[in-house]
């Protein structure tokens, strides 16, 4: 089925008709509208997002609204932006922090994290945010393998989960606390009192676009986090989706509900908006139904940009959202982050009236890639179709050859034609694992789909085990590697279990050692033994004990079966299991 | 069913989302969540548990009021006098 859109619409779309903007595309062009530092080819993704704004006539154009947890509210113009991104690339200068080396930040939604991220890029390091709901463990494993040199985080997470850390991050130089009025020891500092000393003038030095800028990590199946490289270059797409997919125009309030701990969060809650000179939203609080809806009002945000765990929470709520809120501003509404079920963009249409646009890409890929666009009908359940700028393909593998798929609906693995502005550049120290990811002149997704007659995609599933929960990658080696640190356990497997709110649900089936009893007590206590190591982002929910766990004849846990077995599946291909 | 059986029920549920919490030290006037490291999907599986045990229904728009232990047995002992 196709969704229409209203044909009242006040705004008109960036873009009008994807068939001809497609088939005309050239990066080259999306460089003009750049601003480019002292002209030439010198990208800066801080100055293309700050910068250029607070130079012209966007200066006092709010570009953050921030609206805290407890119903404080602030605000920053491009102008103030500037100057406060300015103090902290001049904080990082003072350090003696250089080029290239990464700064990490691990906080809620805290006016401080833009900030750093933003300064952190004027001063040519590398930012990686942390979401905050991690524990130590995932903390130190991303810090250690993307080789921190400045963590940015608050007093109380830095007592509760990086303190006793630092021994084991030598290279770790400064500890900058956001909320502590003085200095704690020469690693500890305070922010605000570092900010206070500086200067709020700051120039940013030349920029290639090919310098290292953003850092997130995501989950593999059969080792630690990768760390997935994005260049300044990158600013291109975050700009151009910002215009094709999201839509934005100058006087847009836009309010993407992701945390920069994931990637949506920093392309699309920091970068993407900026770049476009509009204002953005930022609420410090988790997700509250109400609170939510009130914001759209009271707000009066035009464009909405979030995920489907969300949605799916406001579609169980017994109101009827447009008699008690008014959403007349409410324009454009996307999500990202899982397969929106049809269901759920047909309530949008019947509920908010408007329906909603999935889109699809991941972290390697840096922005966008296949879209719902504003201007084209929307088929409930499907990603839409490429960007334009994006070859995208339905393909085959075998035996590292890739035989594009020419036959509508079937399914294959996704593709990608490698060479777009915010393609990941490399996983951090890990060559090998960056090599396998291309074949034969294609960037394998690892993510399964078909594509229609009309050219639209459908997501299928994962080529592999990684989990997909609540919108963010949980790496099941990752979750199992915890569990094997506690004493009682043999050895475990993580699965991603399905769960209607939330994807995947993660969860585990242990095997214990002799002499130790399966009992719900032994249960509740690897529960939080994983929790207190792991934080209840990527700790299992559920564990299932088992006398043993399905084994290739080579030793490798067969995930796979575990989770056919847990559906009641048939069990597929077993040929490999061993005896 | 009074307040403290309503909460012995509440705390049951809890400690089986969040084991190694000390449930003992909860403030029961200010949000729970923080307190006890539980993020929304746990928070909101903690709601489903209750009102299936005690057979009441709570709505997903009253979610943002009943985040402190205190005010979830106020609206739990409502319901159930109804």
């Amino acid at each position: 089925m196709l969704i229409e859109k209203m044909s009242n619409i006040t705004v008109h779309p960036n873009m009008t008709d994807y068939e001809k903007t497609y088939g005309s595309f050239l990066w080259e062009h999306v460089w003009r509208e750049m601003d480019c530092l002292r002209g030439g080819k010198c990208l800066n993704i801080a100055h293309e997002a700050v910068d250029r704004h607070a130079e012209g006539t966007r200066a006092e154009h709010v570009a953050i609204r921030w609206l805290g947890m407890n119903g404080t509210t602030k605000e920053f113009t491009y102008r103030a932006l500037r100057e406060q991104t300015n103090r902290f690339a001049n904080i990082l200068k003072n350090l003696g922090v250089e080029k290239g080396e990464t700064v990490f930040a691990l906080a809620g939604r805290i006016p401080e994290l833009y900030i750093a991220a933003l300064g952190a890029l004027k001063n040519m390091n590398v930012f990686c945010p942390l979401f905050s709901a991690f524990g130590p463990e995932p903390i130190y494993q991303r810090l250690s393998r993307g080789d921190a040199k400045v963590l940015v985080t608050t007093e109380k997470l830095f007592k509760k989960k990086a303190e006793g850390l630092l021994e084991r991050l030598p290279e770790l130089k400064y500890v900058l606390l956001a909320d502590t009025s003085n200095h704690i020891s020469e690693k500890v500092l305070s922010l605000p009192v570092l900010m206070q000393e500086v200067s709020g003038k700051y120039i940013i030095p030349p920029t290639d676009s090919t310098d290292k800028a953003v850092l997130h990590f995501t989950s593999g199946t059969t080792g630690m986090p990768k760390g997935a490289l994005h260049v300044h270059g990158a600013v291109l797409t975050h700009y151009i989706t910002g215009k094709f997919v999201l839509d934005f125009h100058p006087d847009d309030i836009f309010w993407c509900t992701a945390d920069p701990g994931w990637v949506t969060g920093t392309s699309y809650g920091i970068i993407a908006p900026l770049t476009h000179g509009i204002t953005m939203l930022v609420d410090e609080a988790e997700f509250d139904a109400d609170r939510w809806y009130k914001i759209l009002e009271e707000q009066k945000v035009t464009i909405w940009y979030t995920a489907p765990t969300a949605i799916r929470r406001l579609m169980r709520m017994n109101i009827k959202p447009l008699e008690k809120y008014d959403l007349n501003h409410l324009r454009l509404i996307h999500s990202v982050g899982e397969p929106l079920n049809p269901e759920a963009v047909e309530w949008g249409k019947k509920t908010l009236g408007l329906p909603i646009h999935d889109n699809w890409w991941q972290t390697e890929t840096g922005g966008i890639m296949i879209a719902n666009f504003p201007s084209m009908k929307i088929k409930p359940g499907s990603m839409g179709k490429p960007l334009p700028g994006i070859e995208a393909a339905i393909v085959h593998i075998n035996h590292d050859k890739v035989q594009v798929s020419d036959l509508p609906n079937e399914t294959g693995e996704l593709a990608l034609k490698p060479g777009w502005p915010s393609m990941f550049r490399k996983y951090l120290h890990e060559e090998e694992r960056y090599k396998k990811c291309f074949k034969d002149g294609w960037y394998i997704t690892g993510d399964l789909a078909k594509k229609d007659e009309d050219g639209y995609y459908w997501f299928v599933g994962r080529a592999d085990d990684i989990i997909k929960t609540s919108g963010h990658m949980v790496g099941p080696f990752e979750v199992e590697s915890a569990l094997m640190e506690h004493p009682a356990v043999a050895e475990a497997g993580v699965i991603g279990k399905p769960d209607p709110m939330i994807g995947e649900m993660v969860k585990a089936f242990v095997a214990l050692k002799t002499g130790f009893t399966a009992d719900e007590k032994l249960r509740l206590e690897l529960i939080g033994f994983a929790r207190t190591k792991l934080g209840p982002a990527v700790a299992p929910k559920e564990i299932q004990f088992v006398d043993a766990l399905p084994k290739t004849r080579s030793g490798k846990i067969m995930r796979r079966l575990l989770k056919a077995r847990e559906l009641g599946l048939a069990e597929g291909d077993v040929s490999t299991l061993e005896d | 069913m009074n307040d403290s059986e309503i909460r012995n029920i509440v705390l049951n549920h809890l400690h089986q989302i969040a084991p190694e919490a000390n449930l003992d030290a909860l403030d029961e006037t200010t949000d729970l969540r923080p307190q006890l490291d539980i993020d929304s999907m746990d928070f909101y599986r903690l709601l489903v548990a209750v009102s299936e045990e005690l057979h009441v229904d709570i709505p997903e728009e009253e979610y943002s009021g009943l985040v402190s232990m205190q005010k979830l047995i106020d609206f739990l002992k409502a319901k159930i006098t109804e």
